[in-house]
Parts: C-alpha cells; sequence; structure tokens
C-alpha cells in the first residue's frame, strides 16, 4: 500500500471508529433506538475490503454495518437520519440500524437475520455474471452465521455452479455471548469452506496490511476464475454484541488484551514509524471527522419523520401502467 | 464548560435505572470511555461510561437511587470542544412529521399525470371554442406610466393585470368559473384562478391564485409572482392544485398567438392569451399600427355556449381597454 | 380446443422463459427429471442448463438465490416442490422477498415469482397434503395467485412476470389432469381479481384453487332442487377482491366459503370477517365455512377424503343454508 491509500485506510477506520462512538452516546441519550451493534475493534475488515471495490460492486452485509454502509458510499447524513428514524435516512427511517440499505451504492443491507445475505449473494453473483457487467459481489458474515443450514447450502451451490462471490467471514469469536469454542465442532474455518472445494485462507483482522494483501489475492482470484473465496478475518469486538450486552460470556481481561492490538493504532504506528504520519496530520484529520459527523448529526435531527399517512406506501411496487399484451 | 453527565438509556425497555456504585469522586480526572458507575437495569448490573473527558464536579445522585433515563447523575467540567459532534442536538424537541406533498404529483411522472388528464378531459368535455383579438394601447400606456411610480419589485406585470381583467369578467359570467361533477354544474363564489406555470424540466403546472377575487391589483401582482416562485420551489398547497376554478394559460411568452387549451376538469373554462404584437390597426378609418393580443377560450358546452363566450370575451375586452376600473 | 391444467402451466411457462431473456426457471427436479409434475417436461433439453436450473436440495439457498438474483436484476421463477417444503423457505420468503422493499424506504424491488404444488388427496401422508396459500397471503408485501382453471394456469404468468412484487402462484395437485376447453386470452383477463364462474341469485358460493370445481359441481347439483348458486373463483387471495364478493352479497344475502385448508385461522376465516364487517346488513343468514378437518392427512384414503370437503359435503350444506 502507497502512503496514500494508507492515508486513506486510516481516515476510513477513524471515521468508523468516531462514528461508532457518536452513536453509542447518542443511543444512550435515546436518540437511537432498537437495537444498535458497534463496530468498534474490526474497522480494519471493512476498510480493506470495501476500499478495494470499485463503486458498482455489490456488497451484503450483517445488522452490524455501518460500517461497510458508509464505506461503499451511504453519506454519514443519511445513515445517521436512519438511526434517527427520519425520512432522510437511507431507508426512509423504515429500517434502522439492522436495515440500513442502498441501492444506489449497490449496498442490499443489512439484515437482521443472521445468514439470510448468504445465498443472496449468490444471485447478486451470478446476476452480474449472466448481465455480462463485471460487478463483484461481497458477502459479509459473522462466524457465528457458519452455523446456520443456510450457510452450508449457499457454500455448497456457490462452489458448484462457480459463482464468483467473495466470502468474507468476520470472526470476532463471539455469537452474540456464545464463543467459537462452544458452538463449532470444527473451529478452523477455513478447513470448513475449503470442505466445499472452495479456496480459501485465514487474514489477520487486525493489520489492515494483512487484511489488504489477501483481499486482493481473493478479488484477483475471483476476477480471473470467476470461482468463488472464502476469507476468515480473525477480528474481534472491542464493544459488547449491542448496547445492552453486560459481557458475562467473556472477561475483561480478554478484551483488554485484544485493544493492544487496536488497528487504528497499529496503522498509526507503522506510519509514525515510517515517518509518513505526523500528529499534526492525526489533528487535521480528526478535525475533518468531527466537522462530518457534526455535520451528519445536526442534519439527522433536524430531519423531519415520514409522513404516518404514508404508512401503508411502498409494501407493494406499483405495477407499470402498461397495455398488457393479450398476443404473443 | 459544564457538562451534564445523565442516566443512559441501555436498551429498548429501560425507563430507569439504579445506580449501584459511583466509581468517581468529585475531583477526579475522568477520560472519555472510563467506566464511572455500576447501574442496574431489569436485565442486569451494567458498567456505564463517561463519553467526555474532564474533572468530576459533583455527584448529584446517590448510590442506591433510582434515576430516569436521561435524568442527571453528575456534572463535570470539559473542554468545549468535546462537544462539537453531539452538542448541537435538541434534547427536548420531538421530531415532526414532513409537510404533506401534493398528492396527485407524488412519486407520478408529471408529464404522465398531465397527459391522463388530458386525455379524460378531452374525451369527456365538449370543447368549443372562439377568440377574439384585443388592443393593447391603452393598457400599455397605462402600464408605463404607473410603473414609471413603482419600485422594481411592485412593478406591474401584463400577465398579471390580464388575468385581473379575466378575473373581474368572470364576476359577471358565473358560467365560466366554477365545477362540473355528476353531471350538474356548480358555479364558484370564489374565483381561484389556475395559473399555467412552465417548470425547469418542460413540464408545467397549473396551480390557483385563491379567492383572487378578494385582491387588490397589487395583491394579485405579488400573489402572481409568489405563486411563480414557489410553484418552481415544489411548495404549492394542496388546495391551490386541486380547488382551481377556472384556468388561464399565457403562451405569448413562449411566443404563440394562440392558444386552445384543454379544460382541466372539473372545470369549465380555460382562457388563453397569446403573444403581445404590434400590428396593423384598422380605426376610424385609418390604418396604424397598434399592440394586439388574441385572447382566447376554450369552454363547455354543457355549461355555457359561443354566445355566452363571445359576451364573456367582450367583457375582457372593456376590462382591458378600461384600465383604471382594474 | 381442449387443454389439460398441466399443459397449460406448460405452454405459459415454456412463453415467459422464452420472451425474457433474464428469466430463468429454478428448483429441485426441474430440468432433467422434467419437473416432479412433468410441467417442465423437456424444457432443460429444449432450453438449456442456464435457463433451467436444478437446484441441490436447499430450499431456503436457492429461494434466496432467487431472491439475490431479482436484486442484480434478473426475472427468476423458482419452483419449490410443494408449499410443504416451502416451510424451509419461510424466512427468505417473508423476512427477505416480503419485507425488503418495505424496509428499505421503497428503493428495493424483488421481481420474483415462486410457483408450488398445493393441496392432498392423493395419500401422500401428513407432510405432503397441505394447503399454505392462506398462511401466506397472511404476509404484508406478498401477492398469492391461486388458479383453478386452465385459462388461468395458461395466462397468469404473462402477468405475474411483468409484477415487480413477490409473487407466489399455488398449483393445485389435483388439477393437473384437469381438462377444460380453451380458447384465446380474454381482453380483459387479470388474474389479480376473483371472476364469477356462475351467476346465481340463490347463495355467493366462494372458493378457489382445488376446490373450486367441487364447487361448480355441486352448484350444478343444487340447479335440480332450482337454487341459482352464484359461484365465485377467487383466484387471488392478496390482494383479495372485495368488490366481487360485495356485489355479490348484496345480491344473494348468502355466503359459504368453501376452502381446503383447515378450519382454524384459515383464510375463509378472514373473508368471513370481512363479508361480516361490509355486508352485514346485506345477509340474511351468518357466512358458513366448509374446511379440511382439523387433522394431520392421514394415509389410509377414506380416512383423509372424509377430511377435505368434497362435493357431496358442499351440496349437502348449500341444501342445508337454502331451506
Amino acid at each position: 500500500m502507497d502512503t496514500s491509500m494508507q492515508m486513506k485506510m486510516l481516515m476510513d477506520m477513524r471515521r468508523v471508529r468516531k462514528m461508532e462512538e457518536v452513536c453509542a452516546e447518542l443511543y444512550t441519550k435515546e436518540k437511537i433506538r432498537g437495537f444498535l451493534h458497534l463496530y468498534i475493534g474490526q474497522e480494519a475488515v471493512a476498510a480493506g475490503v470495501i476500499n478495494l471495490l470499485n463503486a458498482k460492486d455489490n456488497v451484503i452485509a450483517t445488522y452490524r454495518e455501518h460500517a461497510h454502509a458508509l464505506l461503499k458510499g451511504i453519506s454519514s447524513r443519511a445513515i445517521m437520519a436512519e438511526l434517527f428514524g427520519r425520512i432522510d435516512g437511507c431507508s426512509k427511517g423504515r429500517g434502522g440500524s439492522m436495515h440500513l440499505y442502498s441501492v444506489e451504492n449497490r449496498f442490499f443491507g443489512g439484515g437482521a437475520i443472521v445468514a439470510s445475505g448468504v445465498p443472496q449473494s449468490l444471485g447478486l453473483a451470478m446476476a452480474s455474471k449472466r448481465l455480462k457487467e463485471r460487478r463483484r459481489t461481497v458477502c459479509f458474515f459473522g462466524e457465528g452465521a457458519m452455523a446456520e443450514g443456510v450457510f452450508h447450502e449457499s457454500m455448497n451451490i456457490a462452489s458448484l455452479w462457480h459463482l464468483p462471490v467473495l466470502f468474507c467471514c468476520e470472526n470476532n469469536l463471539y455469537a452474540m455471548g456464545t464463543s467459537l469454542m462452544r458452538s463449532q465442532s470444527q473451529t478452523d474455518l477455513v478447513k470448513r469452506a475449503q470442505v466445499y472445494v472452495m479456496e480459501a485462507n485465514r487474514v489477520d483482522g487486525m493489520n489492515i496490511f494483512d487484511v489488504v494483501e489477501k483481499t486482493k489475492q481473493a478479488l484477483e482470484y475471483i476476477d480471473r476464475e470467476s470461482k468463488p473465496f472464502f476469507l476468515e478475518f480473525q477480528t474481534y469486538r472491542f464493544r459488547p454484541h449491542s448496547m445492552y450486552d453486560p459481557e458475562k460470556y467473556r472477561g475483561k481481561a480478554e478484551v483488554e488484551k485484544w485493544k493492544t492490538r487496536c488497528p487504528i493504532e497499529a496503522l498509526e504506528k507503522k506510519m509514525k514509524e515510517q515517518n509518513i504520519l505526523s500528529d499534526e496530520q492525526l489533528r487535521d484529520m480528526d478535525r475533518q471527522i468531527d466537522q462530518e459527523l457534526r455535520d451528519a448529526v445536526i442534519f439527522a435531527d433536524s430531519s423531519a419523520l415520514e409522513i404516518s399517512s404514508d404508512l401503508e406506501k411502498d409494501v407493494f411496487a406499483p405495477m407499470k401502467d402498461q397495455a398488457y399484451e393479450t398476443h404473443l | 464548560m459544564k457538562y451534564e453527565f445523565t442516566m443512559p438509556s441501555l436498551g429498548a425497555e429501560m425507563d430507569e435505572g439504579k445506580l449501584m456504585q459511583w466509581k468517581i469522586h468529585p475531583g477526579d480526572t475522568v477520560t472519555k470511555g472510563q467506566v464511572v458507575a455500576q447501574v442496574e437495569t431489569t436485565k442486569a448490573v451494567v458498567d456505564i461510561e463517561s463519553f467526555r473527558s474532564g474533572k468530576v464536579l459533583e455527584l448529584l445522585a446517590k448510590e442506591g437511587e433510582v434515576v430516569a433515563v436521561n435524568h442527571p447523575l453528575a456534572i463535570f467540567e470539559i473542554d468545549e470542544d468535546q462537544e462539537i459532534v453531539t452538542g448541537g442536538i435538541k434534547m427536548d424537541s420531538p421530531a415532526k412529521e414532513a409537510e404533506k406533498n401534493t398528492p396527485e404529483f407524488q412519486g407520478v411522472n408529471l408529464r404522465e399525470a398531465i397527459g391522463k388528464a388530458m386525455a379524460r378531459s378531452k374525451k369527456e368535455i365538449p370543447h368549443y371554442y372562439l377568440k377574439r383579438r384585443v388592443s393593447l394601447d391603452l393598457l400599455m400606456s397605462w402600464l408605463d406610466k404607473k410603473n414609471a411610480l413603482l419600485s422594481a419589485e411592485d412593478r406591474l406585470l401584463i400577465p398579471a393585470v390580464l388575468q385581473r381583467a379575466i378575473c373581474l369578467a368572470l364576476a359577471k359570467y358565473p358560467e365560466m368559473n366554477g365545477h362540473y361533477r355528476d353531471g350538474k354544474y356548480v358555479p364558484s363564489s370564489d374565483v381561484n384562478m389556475g395559473t399555467a406555470i412552465a417548470l425547469k424540466d418542460g413540464a408545467v403546472m397549473v396551480p390557483a391564485i385563491m379567492q383572487s377575487q378578494k385582491m387588490s391589483h397589487s395583491e394579485f401582482n405579488r400573489a402572481y409572482q409568489d405563486l411563480v416562485v414557489r410553484t418552481r420551489q415544489g411548495s404549492l398547497k394542496n388546495s391551490e392544485l386541486i380547488e382551481g376554478t377556472v384556468t388561464v394559460t399565457n403562451i405569448g411568452d413562449l411566443g404563440s398567438d394562440e392558444v386552445y387549451g384543454i379544460i382541466f376538469p372539473p372545470q369549465v373554462a380555460i382562457i388563453g392569451f397569446g403573444r403581445i404584437r404590434k400590428e396593423a390597426i384598422v380605426a376610424d378609418e385609418q390604418t396604424r399600427p397598434g399592440f394586439v393580443i388574441d385572447l382566447t377560450l376554450s369552454a363547455d358546452h354543457r355549461v355555457s355556449d359561443g354566445l355566452l363566450g363571445a359576451r364573456f370575451l367582450n367583457e375582457i375586452d372593456k376590462k382591458v381597454n378600461d384600465p383604471e376600473s382594474l | 380446443m381442449k387443454l389439460t391444467y398441466r399443459d397449460a402451466l406448460r405452454q405459459g411457462l415454456k412463453e415467459v422463459l422464452l420472451k425474457n431473456e433474464n428469466t430463468f426457471l429454478i428448483g429441485e427436479d426441474v430440468g432433467a427429471y422434467g419437473g416432479t409434475y412433468a410441467v417442465s417436461m423437456d424444457f432443460w433439453q429444449e432450453l438449456g442448463p442456464e435457463k433451467i436450473m436444478d437446484a441441490p436440495l436447499s430450499e431456503a439457498a436457492f429461494t434466496g438465490l432467487a431472491i439475490g438474483a431479482a436484486l442484480g436484476g434478473l426475472k427468476p421463477i423458482v419452483e419449490i416442490m410443494t408449499v410443504n417444503f416451502s416451510l424451509l423457505a419461510m424466512d427468505q420468503i417473508i423476512n427477505s422477498a416480503a419485507f425488503m422493499r418495505y424496509m428499505s424506504g421503497g428503493q428495493i424491488t424483488i421481481p420474483l415469482i415462486i410457483r408450488m404444488t398445493t393441496g392432498g388427496g392423493r395419500q401422500l401422508g401428513a407432510q405432503h397434503s397441505n394447503s399454505y396459500e392462506g398462511w401466506l397471503a397472511h404476509i404484508p408485501g406478498l401477492k398469492i395467485l391461486v388458479p383453478g382453471t386452465v385459462e388461468d394456469a395458461r395466462y397468469m404468468l404473462r402477468f405475474a412476470i411483468l409484477d415487480p412484487n413477490p409473487v407466489l402462484i399455488f398449483e393445485h395437485a389435483l388439477l393437473f389432469n384437469m381438462q377444460e376447453d380453451f380458447k384465446d386470452i380474454p381482453k380483459d383477463f387479470s388474474p389479480y381479481q376473483a371472476k364469477l364462474r356462475k351467476s346465481g341469485k340463490a347463495l355467493s358460493l366462494i372458493s378457489y384453487g382445488g376446490m373450486l370445481h367441487k364447487c361448480l359441481e355441486a352448484a350444478e347439483e343444487m340447479l335440480k332442487f332450482g337454487q341459482e348458486v352464484e359461484v365465485i373463483d377467487l383466484r387471488c387471495l392478496r390482494p383479495l377482491d372485495e368488490k366481487t364478493i360485495f356485489d355479490s352479497i348484496q345480491k344473494t344475502h348468502r355466503a359459504l366459503i368453501v376452502e381446503e385448508d383447515w378450519k382454524s385461522g384459515s383464510f375463509s376465516a378472514e373473508i368471513s370477517a370481512r363479508i361480516m364487517e361490509n355486508c352485514f346488513s346485506d345477509l340474511a343468514v351468518p357466512v358458513q365455512r366448509l374446511c379440511r378437518k382439523e387433522v394431520p392427512a392421514a394415509y389410509a384414503k377414506h380416512l383423509e377424503e372424509s377430511a377435505i370437503p368434497q362435493t357431496k359435503d358442499i351440496v349437502h350444506k348449500l341444501q342445508e343454508m337454502l331451506t
């Protein structure tokens, strides 16, 4: 990665980190409601992978998707307004934290059902292959999703039918409160993918350089072979599963240990060592990020609610008023 | 600056929490992210953190006290710049619903909607058409004199003046101003004058100047200009779009002499005026150049007929050529 | 010309597959096997493996794949072998296909067709003999078509393929061999409206799918008693054509709903409620329902048959209501 790319990665990771921290605070103030799943600690995965994609590539993710949504191109304004439940949100306030969507940015959610996006990524990849669109499809999910039946079904079909999906497993060791050790008979997730006769690799998800290098290799394979690739990103969330989680299932010592491997601090340290990052540049970055988020928060807070009489709109898409062809 | 640390909401069902234990004392330094207390909720005992760095000034809640969400627990002293991102939010004013959009045109291709309405109108309404050439010399010289005394923003525009003349004529010809519905015509006491206004993308909207008969000359003028601005901005009221009682269309701006419009149901007439032209006028056995305009009328034959229509146009002509009466 | 329901489905499906470049059929045994009900017989050989995709036994995954394909710009037709197996794909059908448009603030369009065989009566046992179209008609965001005639089987796909929403089509298992007279598509054909299959003033007999013909037989029988029963073929459960139902009841003042689903919480209960809410003053007697007895389907023929409303049961009920 050259200097400018490292700067972009750092900037994006810090943007995500700050945005998630702001969300935490706004949740405690009841501006954001429902469930809130924060990505803090895992920033290198979303930043590394999505920055290697083109605007036209498809991304489908999970309920812990704020970072993926932001980096795929949805404005922080639209995300924040969505979290506030307002009409200017990317899902018009209808979705909330777990259902961020933007067709324009080829971001297909967001999803509250674990593993539900996995089979859908197959169809997206198949469509782009059939329509000769040269669009890649990237599917993010947690290691918990690998226990779902539909995950197995999807991996089988992806490999069998050569559907060029990049499967990104964000293994943060805990599916809500249940550790990988306690839920999977085979905890070597790369091995689990290889069983489907699929290329697979393991990534240090706390190291942005490893993320970028291995993702690049995977994307090159997919572009060349038009077959799927599975990446296991070993990562960790520093915060609880969601805002209301007393974290009884893991010890504070473990959390503190992983915090010493913070991907943002690691990149900052490396860049400073190589004299390509100064404290002043960091301060500038912070200022810029604070401005962006301040703007987003004020935008969200002043955005209106959707009119309640529109409640029943958009259950169905309207039929085009075309004259039905009655003859072949 | 003083910062109020409040009881955080930690979940959808949480209304209040019991402060079990403080982990800070007055005078302590606090860093962002630091756990400052333990709170008991219906689900569990949870650590709560500070989102600011600073100094603890005062602990307001006592250990064992139950405090409602968003109510104060402690006061800190913090640097102002920490309030940059979330400091701007309003805690007390609830969000409001968006302004209602115009129903017919929301989410529908405007051109398609207009097309459909026009097709229906042509099918259902028996139109008849009349034209009258009106001399504008008197009006224009009167306008020049009047406008010379007015400020730029109060200047009277010809289309507005012409519409005003039409408005006054309608008072005498109620068969041109009202709604035809379910086989019955109901004349309207108000003249809600629909005005065709072109939008940037080429579509045309026809909002109404409501109760135009009540307006003074300058009021009408202002209302007309305001309507144009608001139409182009997209901030019209529902009533302005659906309660028009008659429509006037000025095709002259676009260079046409005559326009035979299609009536917008449930209205029963549409009056058009074209380009102001200089033409040869024969008066008192002499030919001289003069300003003229073609007034056209499309009207519903179920409500009026050619005779009435001709008289109506005559009335407009009279008014135009008696500017003081406008 | 006579055509079977199966052939009608086959022709309708082939027509749509040929006409639309981005349409494909995906399901279990739709290709090499020729389709479990032979609807897609020879399609695989004629149209190729890209158009006709044999899926592994993975209802959830291939339904999800179809949703993703629809998101990506294709128009998939999913064949779930029977409605009984759709239970394995329920999360994708409901939480994704039905809800995604609304959840995304109207951004997302999922033009998806799911065809399923429904109904019982062939001694296939409890796990193969159910009718879940009423259940699914409960979900906002899904359209539910229940063709009961050859004409509907032939032409409804032409419209469903133009619908940008998820459309579920329930083909009744006992109708495949049914032969009916068949003509060109009527000018005003729309699968989303109910139709009067028989006109009458005595009573509104409301049904759909596999029960329709038993109702028509029963109505025919009632002519012997001088009673003209009006038979309404619902054709579509969601959106429900209330107007046809209410207009009919205004005329007849009596209603009997016949359905193959279990009575409690069935769709007939919904129709009954709506009739009560909207036509109370038009009713001379309470609305009646004839539904499947609330037992899982037995294998033994006599038991299975006695649980499902038969023509004689409908006649009996009609006689009760009309005397």
